[in-house]
């Protein structure tokens, strides 16, 4: 994107709703004044963060209600998993673990304007179409820009080798028919991560049939409430590790990311609930690391064990036809898939106890029944007649 | 002479709707040559793409905060 294009207001914006209402009512500045370095003093780049009451409010006073407690918004999940692994016992630290998280996780929120207006600041901004007000944004250059690294690559097959979702490949389905407006800007008040928002999207919206009393497939009904619909068939994804952050000599904001694994690992649903009530979950090993604060301060992450490194996912590369679901014993009987002790480094063993699979419950291989032939007399089964 | 009231009362009717389309009338020309001029600076300056490609070197200058480091590799 050039740079002007970042700030060019299209002439087709004054013709729409928003165009009408002056510019120094949601940005400030000075509209009278030729100059424009004096003109900017005061100027709000982004006038609907941190409060999107203050100006999307005046119109659209419900969605700006729930939305400004949103998880993009707030990133609220951020806080509590950060503290729960900060060092709370050493004075000062927990201070400056907060900063650092400030500095590099919590300016990855998204406000109104960063998905309806412009490209989030993650990337720099810049307008999406001319400062026009897209309802609903184009996902590769809003939702792309943050979620390029996992989903988004995922879910577009951009990974080599891997391909795209079935959902995006066949159907051209785009991120919102799923993460719909109602869930973005749900309010997310108390809500633990984002697999336990209510307005999540669930598979059995459009494929309802599967958790129907006699689904169609008799996959479905084996394994229905055991393995959540991503364990037969979502295909590897992105697992990182050993992220770092810092401030390089110009003071700005720089991170240094390890290895980038792409695997597939099976893992035991930690946390059983009534909407999620499988034995087994997909897994992923997210790029955070205990030395992720160590440029700020030494040992901030000290209870870093205190959660799962790998932890539920929900891959967005869906196939029908995965490699573990192609025949029953691509899975059943086949530990590879599974998240087992030698594949968690050993500080992580403790974190992991609830996820890791043991041998034992490593689904055993299913032994094909041998055919009856209809001529044999001992083992042909009863006619219907007697 | 009632009827010569009644042309009297056109008369005035119609000399009061002439005044007013002639109070209003270059008002709201005034207001539309207001909007089609770009008073508004911001306007005027955020439209003009030939003006903004010149200032961009200078925008940039003082904005340094918006960059980004150049060792972040990260992927998000």
């Amino acid at each position: 994107m050039e740079p002007y294009e970042k700030i060019y207001v299209k002439p087709s914006f004054l013709k729409t709703g928003h165009g009408q209402i002056a510019c120094e009512t949601c940005h400030n500045g000075d509209p009278k004044d030729p100059n424009w370095k004096t003109a900017h003093r005061g100027i709000v780049r982004d006038p609907t963060f941190p409060d999107a009451d203050k100006v999307c409010g005046e119109c659209h006073e419900n969605i700006a209600f729930t939305a400004r407690n949103s998880l993009h918004y707030t990133l609220a999940p951020f806080d509590r998993v950060i503290k729960a692994r900060a060092n709370k016992k050493a004075k000062g630290v927990l201070e400056k673990v907060c900063q650092a998280k400030e500095k590099h996780c919590t300016a990855c929120h998204a406000s109104c304007g960063q998905c309806h207006v412009s490209r989030p600041d993650y990337v720099q901004g810049g307008f999406l179409a001319g400062h026009l007000f897209e309802k609903t944004p184009c996902m590769h250059t809003t939702c792309g820009s943050c979620h390029n690294g996992r989903v988004y690559s995922e879910f577009t097959g951009a990974n080599d080798g891997y391909p795209a979702d079935v959902h995006y490949n066949k159907e051209e389905m785009t991120c919102m028919n799923c993460h719909t407006g109602k869930e973005i800007h749900s309010d997310a008040t108390g809500v633990a991560t984002r697999f336990s928002l209510p307005e999540r999207p669930r598979c059995e919206r459009c494929h309802p049939d599967v958790v129907s009393k006699k689904p169609k497939t008799n996959s479905h009904t084996i394994h229905r409430d055991k393995v959540a619909c991503q364990v037969c068939h979502a295909v590897a994804n992105k697992n990182c590790f050993n992220c770092h952050v810092g401030t390089d000599k110009d003071g700005l904001a720089c991170s240094k990311s390890g290895e980038t694994r792409m695997v597939f690992k099976i893992g035991l649903n930690p946390n059983k609930t009534k909407d999620r009530p499988y034995n087994y979950v997909v897994l992923r090993h997210p790029p955070a690391d205990p030395g992720l604060f160590d440029f700020y301060v030494k040992d901030g992450l000290s209870d870093f064990d205190k959660l799962p490194t790998w932890k539920l996912d929900t891959p967005h590369n869906i196939q029908r036809i995965t490699p573990q679901n192609k025949t029953c014993n691509n899975c059943h009987g086949n530990a590879s898939l599974f998240l087992q002790k030698k594949d968690v480094t050993d500080w992580e063993q403790k974190a992991n106890a609830g996820v890791v699979v043991p041998k034992a419950k490593i689904p055993k291989p299913i032994i094909p029944k041998p055919a009856i032939r209809p001529d044999d007399p001992l083992k042909s089964p009863p006619s219907p007649l007697y | 002479m009632k009827r010569l009231l009644k042309k009297k009362g056109r008369r005035v009717g119609l000399i009061a709707v002439f005044a007013i389309a002639a109070f209003l009338g270059p008002a709201r020309g005034y207001a539309k040559a207001e909007a089609a001029e770009g008073k508004s600076e911001c306007i005027a300056c955020h439209t003009d793409v030939k003006n903004l490609v010149s200032l961009i070197s200078e925008i940039e200058k003082i904005r340094p905060e918006l960059g980004k480091s150049a060792q972040a590799p990260g992927e998000g």
